[in-house]
C-alpha cells in the first residue's frame, strides 16, 4: 500500500466513522424507505472513497458528502418519479403503508416524515439541508450548485408547504 | 417592509446579517402575523429537527466499510437489494439448468443425485393414491431404462429397479427385457411371471445383482410354473404395466403368466448379447435363513407385501427374498408393488 494509499484510507475511516450515521439519517428522511436510504447511503460512500483521492486538501467533507448524498437521493427519486403519477388515495396509501403508526413518539415522528415526503424533492431537500442538518442558504446553494436567491426561494415555499402538509397530520398545530 | 415580502427573510432568520434582522424586527414588532409565521417557522425547526437518527443496522456500517475497500469495490453500480436480486436470479437459472441436465443423469453421474431428489419430491406433492401409484410406476419404468442405458453405454453402476421375471437363458435372467445375473444369490424361487425388486450393479453387458427381492408371485408355491389365470388378472388389477407393454420375447412355459410383464422402455434386447456366465447357482451363505419361504397357500391371492423393516436378509443371508405369507390384509385391494410402504423410498 503507498503512502498516498494509506493517508487516504485513514481520512476516509474518519470521515466514515463521523459521518455514516447522519448520511444514513439524511438520506431517510429525504427517501422515507429505510432499506432505500441503507443502500444509498453505502454507495455514497464507496462513490466518496473513490473520488477521495482528487477532492482538494482544504474541502469542505461534511459538505462534499452531502452533496454527493443528495445526488444519489436525486437519482433515486428520479428513479422512483413514476409513484408521482399514482392517483392521490393510493399515494397516501403508499404513504401510511410505510409509516405505519407506532406507539408514542413514533406516531409523532411518523406524522413529520408523512408530511416531509408531500413535498416536491427541491423544496424538500433544502429544508432539511436548512433546518435539519444546519447549512446556510449560502453552502447549499453551492451545494446544489444554484443560486442564493434560489435557494432562500425554495426555502422559504418548502416552509410554507411543509406547514400545510403538516397541518393535515396535525390539524391542532403548527 | 411588507409582508409578502418579508417571508424569505423569516423562513432564514437565523442568518440574517444584523442589519437585516434589524428591519425585519422592526416589522415583527407591528405585525402579529408575520410574528406567528416565524413562530411556526421556528417550531418546523424545532419538530424536523427532532426526528430521531437512523441507526444503522446490524452489520450494516461493516458492510460499507468492506463495499468501499480497495478491491472489494462495485463495478456494476447497482444498489445492494439489486445485487441481491440479480444473484437470486442467478442461484434460480442454474437451479433450472441444473434440474433440466439431471433429468438425463444415470446412476454414478454427479446430478444424479439430485434427479431422485427431483422424483422424491414430486412424489411428496403427488395428491391422490392413483396419482402417486402412476408416478411410482413411470419412475420405476425410468429405473429399467437407466440400467439399460447403462449396459448399452458399457458403463458400470448400481442399479435398483424392479420388474417382472421373463425367462431365464444359460443362467441370465431376463427381467422386464434386462439381463440379470444373480451373483450370491439363490435364484431356485424365482419363476416366470414373478415382480421382483432387483439391486445389482451393471457390469459386462448385464445386471449383476446381489439382491432380488420378490414382491408378488405370479404362482403360488410349490407349482411355480403351473400358470394361475388369476395371477395375470391380479396384477392387472393392482396396476401393473399392461399386456401393451409386454415384451416380445416369452418362455413358452410362462406365456399365461406374462400377461403383465413390463418391458422398459428403450431397454436391451434379452439374452442374445449376453455371454451366459456364472449361472445362479450360488448357494446360500450356511447358517442363512431358508433361500424361499413359500406364500401362504391359505391366502394365495392376497395382494403382496414387502417384509417389514428389519426382516429382510441381513449380510450373508439369501437375498432373494419371497412375499411374507398370508400378507397384503392390511394394504387392501389396490396394493401395488409400487405402492407397498416398502418402496416409498425410492
Amino acid at each position: 500500500m503507498t503512502p498516498g494509499q494509506a493517508e487516504t484510507d485513514a481520512l476516509f475511516e474518519r470521515l466514515f466513522t463521523e459521518f455514516s450515521t447522519p448520511i444514513l439519517s439524511y438520506l431517510h428522511r429525504l427517501l422515507g424507505d429505510r432499506a432505500q436510504a441503507e443502500d444509498l447511503a453505502q454507495d455514497v460512500f464507496v462513490r466518496a472513497y473513490r473520488a477521495l483521492p482528487a477532492l482538494p486538501g482544504d474541502a469542505n467533507h461534511r459538505a462534499w458528502l452531502y452533496r454527493i448524498a443528495t445526488n444519489c437521493a436525486y437519482d433515486a427519486l428520479r428513479r422512483k418519479r413514476l409513484i408521482a403519477w399514482l392517483p392521490l388515495p393510493e399515494r397516501e396509501t403508499r404513504l401510511a403503508a410505510a409509516f405505519p403508526p407506532e406507539p408514542d413518539d413514533g406516531v409523532q415522528h411518523d406524522a413529520v416524515q408523512r408530511a416531509l415526503l408531500r413535498l416536491p424533492p427541491r423544496y424538500r431537500v433544502p429544508l432539511i439541508l436548512f433546518s435539519v442538518q444546519g447549512y446556510s442558504t449560502e453552502e447549499i446553494a453551492k451545494m446544489l450548485g444554484i443560486s442564493v436567491g434560489a435557494v432562500k426561494t425554495r426555502l422559504y415555499r418548502a416552509r410554507e408547504a411543509f406547514r400545510q402538509s403538516y397541518a393535515q397530520e396535525q390539524p391542532d398545530e403548527v | 417592509m411588507r409582508c409578502d415580502r418579508i417571508g424569505p427573510d423569516l423562513a432564514r432568520y437565523r442568518e440574517l446579517s444584523p442589519q437585516c434582522r434589524e428591519q425585519v424586527d422592526r416589522h415583527l414588532a407591528c405585525c402579529p402575523a408575520c410574528t406567528a409565521r416565524l413562530a411556526s417557522y421556528s417550531a418546523q425547526d424545532q419538530t424536523l429537527g427532532a426526528l430521531p437518527m437512523l441507526r444503522p443496522a446490524p452489520g450494516w456500517l461493516e458492510r460499507v466499510r468492506a463495499a468501499a475497500q480497495p478491491g472489494r469495490r462495485f463495478s456494476t453500480g447497482l444498489t445492494v437489494t439489486q445485487r441481491a436480486l440479480a444473484l437470486a436470479a442467478a442461484l434460480a437459472l442454474l437451479l433450472g439448468a441444473s434440474l433440466t441436465v439431471s433429468a438425463t443423469a444415470l446412476p454414478g453421474d454427479l446430478l444424479y443425485s439430485l434427479k431422485r431428489a427431483q422424483e422424491t419430491l414430486r412424489l411428496h406433492l403427488t395428491v391422490g393414491e392413483d396419482a402417486e401409484s402412476a408416478l411410482r410406476e413411470a419412475l420405476q419404468a425410468q429405473r429399467r431404462q437407466e440400467a439399460g442405458r447403462l449396459i448399452q453405454a458399457g458403463r458400470a453402476a448400481q442399479v435398483e429397479f424392479e420388474g417382472q421375471v421373463e425367462r431365464r437363458d444359460d443362467g441370465v435372467w431376463l427381467i422386464s427385457g434386462l439381463p440379470v445375473r444373480l451373483r450370491d444369490v439363490d435364484g431356485a424361487s424365482l419363476a416366470a411371471g414373478d415382480w421382483v425388486a432387483v439391486h445389482g450393479r451393471t457390469v459386462g453387458g448385464v445386471v449383476e445383482a446381489h439382491q432380488v427381492r420378490v414382491l408378488t408371485r405370479a404362482h403360488p408355491h410349490p407349482t411355480p410354473h403351473t400358470p394361475t389365470p388369476a395371477a395375470g388378472q391380479r396384477a392387472q388389477q393392482r396396476g401393473r404395466p399392461s399386456s401393451s407393454e409386454t415384451g416380445p420375447a416369452q418362455s413358452p412355459d410362462h406365456t399365461p403368466a406374462r400377461q403383465g410383464s413390463a418391458a422398459p422402455h428403450g431397454s436391451t434386447k434379452p439374452a442374445a448379447t449376453v455371454a451366459p456366465q456364472g449361472a445362479a447357482t450360488a448357494a446360500p451363505t450356511p447358517g442363512a435363513t431358508p433361500a424361499v419361504e413359500a406364500p401362504s397357500p391359505t391366502a394365495p391371492n392376497q395382494p403382496p407385501q414387502s417384509p417389514p423393516p428389519g426382516s429382510g436378509p441381513g449380510p450373508g443371508a439369501p437375498a432373494v427374498t419371497p412375499p411374507g405369507p398370508g400378507l397384503g390384509s392390511g394394504g387392501g385391494g389396490t396394493a401395488s408393488p409400487t405402492t407397498g410402504g416398502a418402496h416409498k423410498g425410492f
